[in-house]
């Protein structure tokens, strides 16, 4: 029940099953750079959240306020294509992480995610990530550096694929199997 | 089933479930507020402390300084600050006392005398208001306020309870608010249903971020005010121009007040001085002018820039909350309008989330 989800997170105790969140944060490229004295500095600052399962954490189109990672459970990334009914686009398991353009821009979220089952998630927002800049420069840098890295990555990956498809168009027929299998 | 398809209904109901809860935790807040009544003054003392100082916290943070490091050297100055303050200032609040006290009669003979001068004029050219006898009501009058001033001043600037809260409680919390402000934040989002998180939070950041800019705008205008009155009255020698200068910057965290502050205090120590002279005049020439350039140029430029607001907004917020609650409405007006207004952007957007929810 989502209800339930409340008092979870209101009375919330020690951690309980799952890895330790220091050891998560560890494996999340945007913080891959940080040393374990400035991690736990990072752990202060994220906030743990549980949620039942099918409750939503985010609707597509809501403003982005920052990035989530997968502590424990799954998490359904659903898009509602215009004119078309809501497609599931990825699933996410322990330690993958959603929503890191939210650290960016103020562009509204481009899908839903839902929690798959009872689920337990990091937050991690851009206003503790603006705080962070202005208190502690040195560390908030080296983040911004690495979500910059992680983006150019993704744009080199895209640029790629953009190539390939111009020097070889794919027929219909491989467009069609392609959608099928990632959706 | 998916969220875009939840059926109106459902989502209509856990809106009325939502308001009734937050009814019900405001009415408990309300409660306790009300039951606390006049205790509560300490905290919110110290909420406004730790606002003022956080910026400054943050400050020393860049500089490489740990967060306890951070408040502990603030206090640090404060507390010397503080100490040569009560080592500095008690003794010449004392001699200021004793030599009101003791100059009081042989003022308010002179005073009585010019009144009686101005009632023998007043009965001359106007025979018919003779019997309101108005030298002997004002001298009474002044007479029963002063002596209960000098009596009272004593103990309201030492009564225990004050003491122990200015000098003791309100440091105490001003540093554990200082210190634990973020855990205090994480609590309070910890509390709110996982559909509201992502807007609360927002709305915190909004908050923090306003009322933070807010008040920092508040300090420059006192500064600005208490630099502009020590002047006025160093160059005019009036005597601790600078000490009232100071003192009424401190006042005019109450917006508008410290000018008048000012004026009474640099007005009594004047008439202490040099009696009553045309230096007065010119006490509240400086007053006045302080007062006007700070309520057409520095309040509205400082205060609009800072809360984001058109100085029209500021000087029709201000006066709208002095009209419906004095002081209070002046100190609290902008501040609740920047707060309202961001609660209310915010409740927009989870109306709009709540009807995308429904189509």
């Amino acid at each position: 029940m989502i209800i339930d989800s409340l008092w979870d997170n209101i009375f919330r105790g020690h951690q309980k099953g799952g890895e330790r969140t220091v050891d998560l944060l560890l494996k999340i490229p945007i913080f891959e750079n940080l040393s374990f004295r400035e991690l736990r500095f990072i752990e202060k600052m994220v906030y743990i959240r549980r949620y039942a399962s099918g409750e939503s954490i985010f609707q597509q189109g809501d403003p982005s306020l920052g990035m989530y990672i997968v502590k424990t459970g799954s998490v359904k990334i659903i898009r509602q294509f215009p004119g078309g009914e809501p497609r599931l686009i990825a699933t996410l398991t322990p330690g993958e992480f959603f929503g890191e353009l939210g650290l960016i821009d103020d562009a509204p979220r481009s899908a839903a995610a839902v929690a798959h089952d009872a689920t337990e998630i990091i937050g991690f927002f851009k206003p503790d990530l603006m705080s962070l800049i202005h208190r502690r420069p040195d560390l908030g840098l080296k983040i911004l550096l690495s979500v910059a890295t992680t983006l150019s990555a993704r744009l080199r990956h895209a640029h790629e694929e953009l190539e390939r498809f111009i020097l070889n168009p794919p027929t219909e027929t491989q467009i069609r199997e392609r959608v099928r299998v990632t959706y | 089933m998916s969220q875009a398809s939840r059926p109106i209904t459902s989502t209509r109901k856990q809106l009325w479930r939502d308001l009734g809860y937050a009814a019900v935790i405001a009415g408990v807040a309300g409660l306790v507020v009300y039951a606390a009544g006049r205790g509560l003054i300490p905290f919110f003392a110290s909420c406004f402390v730790a606002f003022v100082l956080a910026p400054l916290v943050e400050y020393l943070e860049r500089r490489g300084l740990s967060r306890l490091q951070a408040v502990a050297a603030i206090y640090s100055v404060a507390l010397i600050l503080a100490g040569a303050a009560v080592v500095y200032l008690t003794p010449v609040l004392q001699h200021q006392i004793a030599t009101l006290r003791m100059k009081l009669p042989e003022y308010s003979v002179q005073a009585h005398d010019r009144l009686e001068g101005f009632q023998t004029e007043l009965d001359r050219r106007f025979p018919e208001l003779k019997r309101m006898n108005f030298a002997e009501t004002i001298t009474r009058s002044t007479r029963v306020f002063v002596d209960q001033s000098l009596e009272r001043f004593p103990n309201i600037m030492f009564n225990v309870l004050t003491l122990l809260t200015v000098f003791v409680l309100i440091p105490i919390m001003s540093w554990y608010l200082l210190l634990e402000s973020r855990a205090i934040k994480k609590f309070v989002i910890g509390l709110v249903p996982n559909r509201y998180f992502e807007p609360a939070l927002n709305l915190l950041y909004r908050v923090d971020q306003h009322l933070s800019r807010y008040l920092t705008g508040l300090l420059i205008d006192a500064i600005v005010v208490g630099c502009l009155l020590s002047i006025g009255y160093s160059m005019l020698g009036v005597p601790f121009g600078v000490a009232i200068g100071v003192s009424s910057g401190f006042v005019h965290l109450v917006p508008y007040l410290g000018p008048i502050f000012g004026a009474v205090v640099a007005v009594l120590v004047t008439v202490l001085d040099s009696g009553v002279t045309v230096k007065l005049v010119y006490v509240l020439l400086i007053a006045g002018a302080v007062h006007l350039f700070d309520s057409l140029l520095i309040q509205p430029l400082v205060l609009s820039k800072t809360a984001d607001l058109h100085p029209l907004s500021v000087l029709l917020i201000l006066i709208i909350g002095a009209n419906a609650f004095g002081v209070w409405g002046m100190l609290l007006g902008v501040p609740v309008y920047c707060v309202a207004r961001i609660v209310v952007q915010e409740y927009l957007g989870i109306a709009r989330r709540q009807q995308r929810e429904t189509i």
